[in-house]
């Protein structure tokens, strides 16, 4: 994994989110309308609309931070081999 | 004249089983019928198991008196939130569609207290599904809105709620809780108790309701600092069965007493309650005895964004079955029924994005604390809320300032809360000791020296039965 120099933190420092088209808004609250519509009630799908809105903005905030190829998931896997 | 159990510290309380001055059997049976009569009025229990709690007392009993003294928890009744999995006890993640669900084993958890002698006198009421479906108030909870002993009209916290009820109502010595963000020392501060949450890793997650794989935490809730540290030493460790535990022992050994370094994070008490403030300001005139504190910033980065992400995206895969199902109505919070649909279309590359964050932030928040022994905040920035009232009127990530929780909990980092005061209407407050990762001793000798230099662990309610 690589190792972060000092100033990697400011490097992605307080980007502005990209404005994506509310199109990926629309999309996801629409896939979820699609799944999951007919037992929600009309204002129940009010607040997943709200839900969905603020997924999208969280995701935008992420995709708007720089990151190198070698930043890795902060999660380590290791093969698996049984006992026997 | 024989010695009163009551809100008697875990180790004075060991010192005195171990003298065969107190029978764990009839100190099983005084939290039991505790329990028994105050509990229900709380809302802070799901299940008393009081034929498993007997047998272990007895059990006890005999070996102490045969000179087969386990530690300081043989004999200590303890209760249990109720997502730690128990044999032949229902367990029921506090959410009515799993209130009949038993599993075949314990927790590992559960097995390890067993090991150090602790008794299970009662499972403990909780928000419902660890809170992971988005609740907004108090009555998530299929046993009723768990009532703060402190104030009956406020509410105890969450999701560890009758764990922060019970250990402040004296119901039982010391209890424990879980934490993916936030469910350990909320209770701990809206009840007036002392809180922690391990390094993640610590201890064992086996047996225990997965909320999210890389954020849940299970640690106790006590009277004191110590009690916490005898606690876990007892809890912690490595356990084939969670191939996420620390791979090594963990022992209780409070460093020596110096002057520690403290790190207060830059405005963070901006957007708390006046009292919060207040109490956290002579929190701080007493720490300045023991203790040189600076102001310092968090690295620069989209904290919250960050362990949402993991937290939306963890959580709907851990239920994905049961969100299929279509069981989420039968939960007892309105919201509940359907906050969990949006997060079921988090992208994969959004949740990768997040994890890939999650080092960058590790790296700089150890970096940040290095050279300070623990970061010192309010517990939260509220005392404890109505019953009646939704405590967050708007979900919107962005709006709820946590960077302690939210950078504690992605990164694994230990804390523990231990009360500091009162707001003016009589509820205790508490002040979180955040420390590096691994730094569990530390952060326990420093709230050890912070309660031996005032009495606020020491108050309890009024809460007998008249």
């Amino acid at each position: 994994m690589r190792v972060q120099s000092p100033d990697r933190t400011r490097e992605g420092s307080n980007p502005r989110p990209k404005k994506y088209p509310d199109k990926d808004f629309e999309n996801l609250y629409n896939l979820v309308k699609e799944r999951y519509g007919d037992r929600l009630t009309a204002r129940e799908l009010e607040e997943v609309k709200k839900d969905a809105q603020a997924i999208v903005e969280t995701s935008r905030v992420l995709r708007a931070m720089k990151l190198h190829n070698s930043d890795e998931p902060f999660i380590i896997f290791r093969p698996y081999r049984g006992r026997k | 004249m024989r010695p009163n159990p009551l809100y008697m510290p875990i180790r004075e309380l060991g010192k005195h089983i171990r003298d065969c001055e107190i029978s764990p059997v009839k100190l099983t049976e005084l939290f039991l019928n505790r329990l028994e009569s105050l509990g229900p009025e709380l809302n802070a229990v799901v299940t008393i198991t009081r034929e498993r709690a007997l047998a272990q007392a007895k059990k006890a009993e005999k070996e102490i008196e045969a000179g087969q003294y386990r530690g300081p928890l043989h004999g200590i009744p303890y209760g249990a939130k109720d997502l730690l999995a128990t044999k032949g006890i229902p367990t029921s993640w506090g959410a009515a569609p799993f209130k009949n669900q038993v599993f075949d084993y314990d927790a590992t958890i559960i097995k390890k207290l067993d090991e150090a002698g602790a008794i299970l006198c009662a499972k403990l009421a909780m928000i419902e599904l660890a809170g992971g479906m988005g609740y907004r108030q108090p009555s998530a909870s299929f046993t009723g809105s768990p009532k703060n002993p402190w104030n009956p009209r406020t509410w105890a916290g969450g999701s560890s709620s009758g764990s922060g009820a019970a250990v402040s109502a004296g119901l039982v010595p010391f209890a424990l809780g879980s934490e993916t963000w936030g469910s350990i020392l909320s209770p701990a501060n809206n009840c007036g108790v002392t809180g922690l949450r391990p390094t993640y890793g610590r201890v064992s997650r086996h047996g225990a309701m997965a909320l999210s794989w890389t954020l849940d935490k299970l640690g106790p809730l006590c009277l004191t600092a110590d009690d916490c540290g005898l606690v876990l030493e007892a809890i912690a460790g490595p356990d084939p069965d969670d191939p996420t535990t620390i791979g090594e022992e963990w022992n209780y050994r409070p460093t020596h007493k110096r002057r520690f370094r403290l790190a207060v994070p830059k405005g963070v008490t901006d957007d708390a309650q006046e009292d919060v403030r207040a109490c956290f300001e002579n929190a701080l005139n007493t720490l300045r005895k023991m203790a040189t504190i600076e102001e310092f910033e968090f690295p620069d980065l989209p904290h919250e964004a960050i362990t949402r992400t993991i937290l939306n995206a963890e959580a709907a895969s851990a239920f994905d079955e049961f969100t299929e199902s279509g069981e989420a109505s039968q939960l007892t919070a309105p919201e509940d029924h359907y906050s969990l649909y949006a997060r079921t279309a988090v992208l994969a590359k959004d949740y990768l994005k997040a994890l890939r964050l999650r080092g960058i932030m590790a790296r700089a928040i150890d970096e940040a604390m290095a050279p300070f022994d623990a970061v010192v905040a309010p517990s939260s920035k509220k005392a404890a809320t109505p019953i009646d009232q939704e405590f967050l009127k708007v979900a919107w990530w962005n709006k709820v300032k946590d960077p302690m929780g939210a950078i504690g909990n992605a990164t694994g980092l230990p804390s523990i809360s231990v009360p500091s005061g009162f707001t003016n209407d009589g509820l205790p407050v508490g002040i979180q000791f955040m420390g590096r990762a691994y730094d569990e001793n530390i952060i326990i000798t420093i709230a050890r020296a912070y309660q031996s230099l005032t009495d606020w662990h020491s108050r309890h309610p009024n809460i007998e039965k008249s």
